[in-house]
């Protein structure tokens, strides 16, 4: 009862002119950048995430909300209309996206991913909604030593789970984390390898960090790409005729249970740290295939296909945020863009935030909501003007990024150091692309560094140095050994019985 | 060195881990051994930990990850075909396609930065954004010409007027 009191407080101060424009503004740029080739919501993350430094909390908040639902969703148009998804999660979605494109009904796929997106996405806000307050509540509970266990097992599991090797996942988190540490120490304010440059004072920046690694090394890596082996002239999207391109309620709803079905798994996959959204995508795929009367359809253009997957990959947007708010850890690369988003503001992520920001916390949850529907809207209004964006060229459009990139990081900060780091950081996150290590793994850890050394500090402190604390308080000890199962789980079992087996 | 510099269709993604674990473990040496302890003060108190142990643990990590990462890829029989499904299409490997890549980038973003600093923003995106649009094969001369110098401009104008953040020009005061 306390919680809708606190989520109607939520919607008055959130249903503001002022903040339902950010609200709209946000879901049509997502979509621009989710259907614009070799862009997608990460990218579009972060860009704008600095921007915001100009926008109140909640409008900020709102804003990136909105970028992060239409981008997740909007990445499904050119899965759908021409087999090249506008971000990885939305592969899943061309499996049988495309083959109703090539049967004349890209309109009617595209409607059916929106719908199934803003159900999935509705569904995982309201189990935010839910979960976040007590989640932190429980974490409120928790002293240094166990956000110190914590903290390790989301490294460990981020690495194992986020990258394709724990060993290279290991070793970029551990690297974040390295780079953090540069600046002012956090106890003492010693000076900590700032080689005596003032701009290093404060520490490296996440903007440019962020930027550099996730959007300009991914602009880099597609126009190397494109110098090597060229674009396709023209890109041509038919929309095929009216009457077979007509969704019937009946039809939609006709797989209700698919939706759900999807909606549950998307939340779960994004309450725990480290797991993607295209994971969550492909698992409601195969769930939903094995559920179904008529397995042989999929792959071939059913709807029931395209509502599990678009459910999925959206039902995290909303799940991915209660770890960031109940534990301040985020749960992928978007919730930690969002983090930054966040300390931009002067809020800080974690247990505290429901007790000292409650207020915003709620009004953020309301704004979700309002950008569920904002997004059905747009998305539903704007169907063909999308289609266009599809047709830009990568030649065209990603030198113009670069440009955005530059001014992402120039505007908040007025630094030409900070754009010097935006440059260093593309080259190495190119770096990292091609050798396959995780620049998620890169980016988490550098957010999670100065929290583990806080804690781990805050540990020594009021212990007396005494770091046995670790495994003599049960929770702290559980997570410790969760960490142990999974090192063992994703870098060495699989080892062992592969050697196993070939000794065999 | 020259099999990690083969081109021959995707680079050799296993000599790749080797020599990042080299390279790698090689730059985290100098930071353990000397940029640490020469750029971070010692401990205020016996109880806290010293500024240092953090960023030591961090790079001790990456240190022993790096060396093992090497070995376990010296030692793997895994075939490059199976490392390259594994880490997808982007991660090719580094050969000296990625090299050439690079040092073009340094020179682009020495270029850009300083043309920025010295002569001013729209100049020096323009000449950017028209050399990049060349890279990525765009031959429409016209289209080029336009949105090279149009966006810029509009960029700058724009964060002016809404964020009165003045883009770095020589003409501006």
């Amino acid at each position: 009862m306390e919680m809708l009191q606190h989520l109607g407080a939520g919607f008055e101060a959130a249903f503001t002119l002022t903040n339902m424009l950010f609200i709209c503004g946000g879901v049509t740029l997502g979509i621009i950048f989710g259907v614009t080739p070799g862009l997608g919501s990460v990218t579009a993350l972060a860009i704008l995430v600095p921007i915001t430094f100009y926008f109140s909390p909640l409008a900020a908040i709102a804003f990136l909300v909105g970028v992060n639902k239409g981008g997740t969703s909007g990445g499904a148009i050119p899965a759908i209309l021409i087999n090249t998804p506008g971000t990885p999660e939305a592969a899943a979605t061309a499996l049988d996206g495309y083959p109703l494109t090539k049967s004349g009904r890209p309109l009617k796929a595209m409607k059916t991913a929106l719908y199934s997106s803003v159900c999935g996405d509705t569904f995982s806000d309201c189990m935010l909604i839910l979960l976040a307050a007590p989640f932190a509540a429980i974490a409120l509970t928790f002293g240094p030593p166990e956000f110190t266990s914590i903290i390790i097992f989301s490294f460990t599991l981020i690495a194992a789970l986020a990258a394709k090797s724990l060993t290279k996942g290991i070793m970029a988190a551990a690297f974040g984390m390295f780079l953090s540490t540069w600046g002012l120490d956090p106890v003492d304010a010693s000076e900590r390898l700032t080689f005596g440059t003032v701009e290093l004072f404060d520490g490296i920046p996440l903007t440019p960090m962020a930027i550099g690694t996730l959007a300009l090394s991914s602009v880099l890596t597609q126009i190397f790409a494109l110098k090597k082996s060229g674009e396709p002239e023209k890109i041509e999207t038919d929309l095929g005729f009216k009457a077979e391109n007509k969704l019937l309620p009946s039809e939609f709803w006709g797989n209700w249970k698919t939706v759900l079905r999807s909606a549950c798994i998307g939340t779960g996959v994004g309450m725990l740290p480290g797991l993607g959204v295209s994971l969550a995508a492909f698992l409601g795929y195969g769930a939903a295939k094995r559920a179904s009367k008529t397995p042989e359809k999929f792959g071939q253009g059913t709807i029931e296909g395209i509502q599990a997957t678009e459910a999925s990959n959206s039902a995290v947007v909303g799940s991915n945020l209660i770890p960031t708010i109940a534990l301040g850890i985020p749960g992928n690369v978007a919730a930690a863009l969002l983090i930054g988003a966040f300390m931009i503001h002067g809020v800080v992520p974690g247990p505290l935030m429901m007790v000292e920001h409650g207020a915003l916390v709620y009004s953020i949850f309301a704004s979700m909501l309002m950008a569920n529907l904002a997004h059905l809207l747009i998305g539903r209004i704007g169907i063909n003007i999308w289609v266009k964006f599809v047709q830009i060229p990568k030649k065209i459009i990603l030198p113009v990024v670069t440009v955005f990139c530059f001014l992402g990081v120039y505007i908040p900060s007025n630094s030409m150091f900070d754009v010097g780091l935006l440059l260093v950081f593309a080259g190495i996150g190119y770096l990292m692309r091609k050798s396959g290590f995780s620049i998620v793994c890169l980016v988490i850890g550098f957010l999670l560094g100065p929290m583990l050394e806080m804690a781990l500090r805050q540990t020594m402190l009021m212990h007396k140095t005494d770091l046995t604390i670790l495994i003599t308080r049960p929770i702290s000890l559980v997570f410790l050994l969760l960490t142990l199962f999974f090192i063992w789980h994703f870098g060495l079992k699989d080892r062992v019985f592969k050697k196993e087996k070939n000794l065999a | 060195m020259v099999e990690l510099l083969d081109d021959a269709g995707f680079k050799n993604l296993k000599q790749t881990h080797i020599w990042s674990g080299v390279i790698i473990g090689s730059v985290m040496l100098v930071f353990l051994f000397w940029i640490i302890p020469n750029f971070t003060s010692p401990p205020d108190s016996k109880l806290d930990l010293a500024p240092s142990f953090i960023p030591s643990l961090a790079v001790a990590v990456t240190l022993f990850l790096a060396i093992l990462l090497a070995i376990m890829a010296f030692f793997s029989s895994s075939k490059n075909d199976a490392l390259h499904e594994e880490f997808g299409e982007e991660a090719s490997g580094i050969g000296l396609d990625e090299f050439k890549n690079l040092g073009l980038w340094i020179l682009v973003s020495i270029g850009a930065w300083f043309g920025t600093v010295h002569v001013g923003f729209e100049p020096a995106m323009t000449v950017c954004l028209a050399l990049g649009m060349f890279f990525a094969g765009n031959r429409n001369y016209w289209l080029t010409a336009l949105i090279a110098i149009a966006t810029p401009i509009i960029l700058s104008q724009l964060a002016w007027y809404i964020f009165t953040t003045e883009l770095p020009g020589f003409w501006r005061t």
